[in-house]
């Protein structure tokens, strides 16, 4: 069995979504900021008529935030929440290519000691001497994970200071 | 068979639903009331066409139960005794036990196949007491009477007027004959305004009597019949007598035909084609009446159409597209050179705005509707904890939303489950109070303006203000020794973790519940209120907009950002110097109209940055007497919403409620007005109001 994924930069990283989660790629989008929302979303998309939230990635993986000249796409994803699908967008720094993997190339996800936490990730695929790191997305991009996150990111700001 | 199975099964499970409803509001008056034949008489007839139409679209266990159901309501209704109190549990049982076999058709789930029995049995004691046919040999009838040798019945049908105004079609009852055997029709009369006619049908059938009369029990009322058995047609004076002189038989264009002639015809067509079929004359007349039924029908009784919901959905969807691409076209055509098409366009917008209003009415479904839902629940609710407790509705035709009747329905029954179980006491207790016996709950609605007002309120013991407050003190949720208005202590039963009742029961009383009432009425960009009085009783009154996916709005701006606000709720707009703002900053306040009412600085609630122009665009609201006033940039008027929530992932609740997207596309967040009332009395409106100078 093999399956066709989305391969995306965040940062220095390559990571990549399996493209049955994945609705759009938008280029060119307004992402109006709401009042008062959280941190971690940016702000709303018009997506074929209704509002789709739009998280920053950059957050979650203890990035600096997109800059106002930066250039990123965002990802429009469907997921299932109790059942029920739901739409969110995601930044990305810049779309790659649509890879198909085959399920005995992905590899277990190691221990890492990098800055994010290795709970949202499905595995890992070495391609080109490179390695791809499988998001999950159904674990990534929940509010609670996005809360934990930012929490971490403030105790560890917190700790450095 | 398959096929045609799921192509009618929605219209099917719409009917039986529809039926089980009609039986569960019977039974509930017939609790009242125990003897009245009207009602038995009702629900014996629901039951019938449950029993009837289940087993034509083949669920066979569903026909099979509610025949045996049926038995002991025909038994009753002949012997015109009256329902006893376990006959009523164990039909309000049955019906649960249908609804359950809608979804288990085929009888396959060990809990129903259990209960099925259970339930059956109980039905043939209850048919043993009643002196009808046992419920378990019923069976065996029906095996001896397909033995019975087949018998030939003439039945001369006087089909009035009445029936083709209540656009009854005779082809059903056609095709419930042919069921029973094979049959031939043949028109004798007809008067010359057609409003009159008699038909002759000939029937051979092994079925009894009884089963052919069945046929007929729909249209007894509205029409005459007589079921003459073969051979003791002995003239045809019968037959004139019947059509009462006003059908004289010289008017019947054919002679009756032999009787034996008849079963012959019938047989040769039978050789032909495998069903049984109409003489080609008949038949078209059969058609043609059809089709004046159906124009009749719509003439005098068609005055409601149900309509999928998902129709409706998607009408109203392309409404707000429509109503979007309209204020584009608006914002567009501004300008100088489209003076030319100018008109058109207007003329498009007012023709947008009457679709609109036609569309939102199209959706609007009496309350009424839930209230048997409700009704049922008291009844159970209050037998399981043995309290005595009536249910009372007020203007219960009171028009919401479709898709709020269905948001709203949750948050009242877990309202009203908490009446039963924590506002009504005990029957004994109530008597001690000087109260009687029997607690009333009752459910009111209004409209106000473009609000409906609905209040649920009991006559119970009222809330134990000091226990809650204690509770909320002992969970950390208030200080110890704080003072709290009695509206503010109500308003903590809405925190999670807060149940007033000290002991757990299966009804309520885990703390979920009321949370959820408040987090639903919230999505419904509703209000609720609380009051209570001790020994009194509790009301609780939830305002909420009659229709929430598009309304009428004021357009503003504060920096870059849009904002609307329902029309309702807006008094006024004024214009206020910005010196004078500055120069009440410490207050918070502004005069209107000789009022000091507090204002709200949007551009530093919301950390919109910049500053405000010298004349501020300020916004009156109003909420009950209470006026608050918003600073905004710019007004830019009227504006057609259609909202869009802002979705899960803005769970905490910021003074935004929705989205609409405006003329050129932006967004604009359209504000909770009860949330900055909220805002103002609560904070001190010096930390918000720092953006002016």
């Amino acid at each position: 069995m093999s399956q066709v994924y989305l391969s995306f930069n965040i940062g220095n990283e390559l990571f990549a979504i399996n493209v049955l989660k994945v609705l759009e790629v938008l280029q060119k989008q307004t992402i109006s900021p709401v009042p008062k929302a959280p941190d971690y979303i940016l702000g709303i998309i018009n997506f074929r008529g209704d509002v789709v939230p739009v998280f920053n990635t950059r957050l979650k993986f203890s990035l600096k935030s997109h800059d106002e000249n930066d250039k990123f796409a965002v990802v429009v994803l469907e997921m299932l929440k109790n059942g029920e699908p739901y739409r969110i967008g995601a930044t990305v720094d810049k779309v790659k290519d649509v890879i198909t993997i085959s399920d005995d190339e992905i590899l277990p996800v190691p221990p890492m000691t990098s800055s994010f936490s290795t709970e949202f990730l499905s595995g890992i695929v070495r391609r080109d001497d490179q390695f791809i790191l499988l998001i999950d997305v159904d674990k990534v991009f929940t509010k609670s994970e996005m809360n934990t996150i930012t929490e971490v990111a403030e105790r560890s700001e917190e700790s450095a200071s | 068979m398959e096929d045609l199975f799921q192509k009618f099964k929605k219209q099917f499970v719409e009917e039986i639903f529809g039926l089980l409803e009609t039986i569960e509001a019977d039974m509930l008056k017939l609790e009242k009331d125990p003897a009245d034949p009207q009602l038995i008489d009702s629900v014996f007839r629901a039951m019938h066409t449950i029993k009837g139409t289940s087993a034509m679209y083949g669920c066979i266990h569903i026909s099979d139960f509610t025949h045996h159901l049926e038995n002991i309501y025909q038994a009753i209704r002949d012997s015109g005794a009256s329902i006893e109190k376990n006959m009523i549990d164990i039909t309000f049982d049955s019906i649960d036990h249908i609804k359950r076999l809608m979804d288990d058709e085929l009888l396959k789930d060990a809990s129903n196949i259990s209960r099925n029995q259970a339930l059956l049995d109980k039905i043939s004691n209850l048919s043993a007491d009643q002196g009808s046919e046992p419920a378990a040999n019923i069976r065996e009838n029906k095996n001896s009477r397909e033995k019975k040798a087949t018998q030939s019945w003439y039945i001369l049908l006087r089909a009035d007027e009445q029936i083709y105004k209540r656009g009854i079609s005779l082809v059903n009852i056609f095709a419930d004959l042919s069921m029973l055997g094979t049959y031939k029709i043949h028109r004798i009369a007809s008067l010359s305004n057609a409003e009159t006619e008699v038909w002759g049908i000939v029937l051979v059938t092994s079925e009894d009597i009884n089963e052919v009369k069945d046929v007929f029990m729909f249209i007894e009322d509205y029409c005459k019949f007589v079921l003459i058995k073969e051979g003791d047609i002995q003239s045809t004076e019968e037959i004139e007598r019947f059509g009462e002189a006003q059908i004289p038989l010289a008017a019947v264009s054919k002679p009756l035909p032999k009787i034996e002639e008849v079963i012959e015809k019938i047989e040769k067509v039978e050789k032909k084609e495998k069903l049984p079929e109409v003489e080609k004359g008949s038949q078209s007349s059969v058609k043609q009446r059809t089709s004046l039924l159906v124009a009749e029908a719509a003439k005098h009784n068609l005055k409601r159409v149900s309509v999928d919901a998902t129709k409706l959905d998607y009408l109203m969807y392309l409404v707000s597209e429509l109503i979007t691409l309209n204020s584009k076209l608006l914002q567009k055509t501004k300008d100088e050179y489209f003076e030319s098409i100018r008109p058109e366009v207007e003329q498009m917008e007012g023709l947008t705005k009457l679709f609109r209003s036609n569309a939102l009415e199209i959706r609007l479904v009496p309350l009424g509707d839930m209230v048997i839902k409700f009704q049922r629940l008291v009844r159970d609710l209050g037998k399981q904890l043995g309290k005595q407790i009536e249910l009372v509705t007020h203007g219960t035709d009171t028009e919401l939303d479709k898709n709020t009747i269905d948001l709203i329905s949750e948050p009242i029954i877990h309202i009203i489950r908490n009446c039963v179980d924590h506002g009504i006491e005990l029957p004994a207790e109530r008597i001690k109070k000087g109260k009687s016996e029997t607690g009333k709950i009752s459910l009111s609605a209004r409209q106000v303006g473009n609000y409906i007002n609905i209040n649920i309120e009991d006559d119970g013991a009222g809330l134990a203000l000091e226990k809650i407050q204690n509770k909320a003190v002992a969970k950390g949720i208030v200080k110890p020794g704080e003072k709290l208005s009695k509206t503010e202590i109500c308003d903590l039963i809405f925190h999670p973790g807060i149940s007033t009742s000290e002991n757990i029961t299966s009804v309520s009383g885990r703390g979920v519940g009321m949370d959820v009432v408040k987090r639903k009425i919230n999505e419904l960009r509703g209000e609720i209120l609380i009051d209570t009085e001790k020994d009194k009783g509790t009301s609780f009154l939830l305002k909420i907009q009659q229709s929430i996916a598009i309304i009428d709005t004021l357009l503003f701006r504060v920096q870059k950002t849009y904002f609307i606000l329902p029309l309702t709720d807006i008094e006024i707009c004024v214009h206020i110097d910005k010196s004078i703002l500055i120069a009440n900053q410490n207050t918070g306040t502004i005069d209107f109209n000789g009022r000091m009412i507090p204002f709200l600085d949007l551009r530093a609630f919301f950390e919109l940055g910049g500053n405000y122009p010298k004349t501020v665009r300020t916004l009156i609201l109003k909420e009950g007497n209470q006026y608050i006033g918003l600073l905004s940039d710019e007004i830019l008027g009227e504006q057609q919403a259609v909202l869009k929530p802002l979705g899960q992932s803005f769970e905490n609740e910021t003074g935004i409620s929705a989205v609409s997207q405006h003329g050129n596309g932006e967004w604009a967040y359209m504000l909770n007005p009860h949330y900055l009332h909220q805002v103002l009395k609560s904070q001190s409106t010096q930390n918000i109001n720092n953006s002016i100078a």
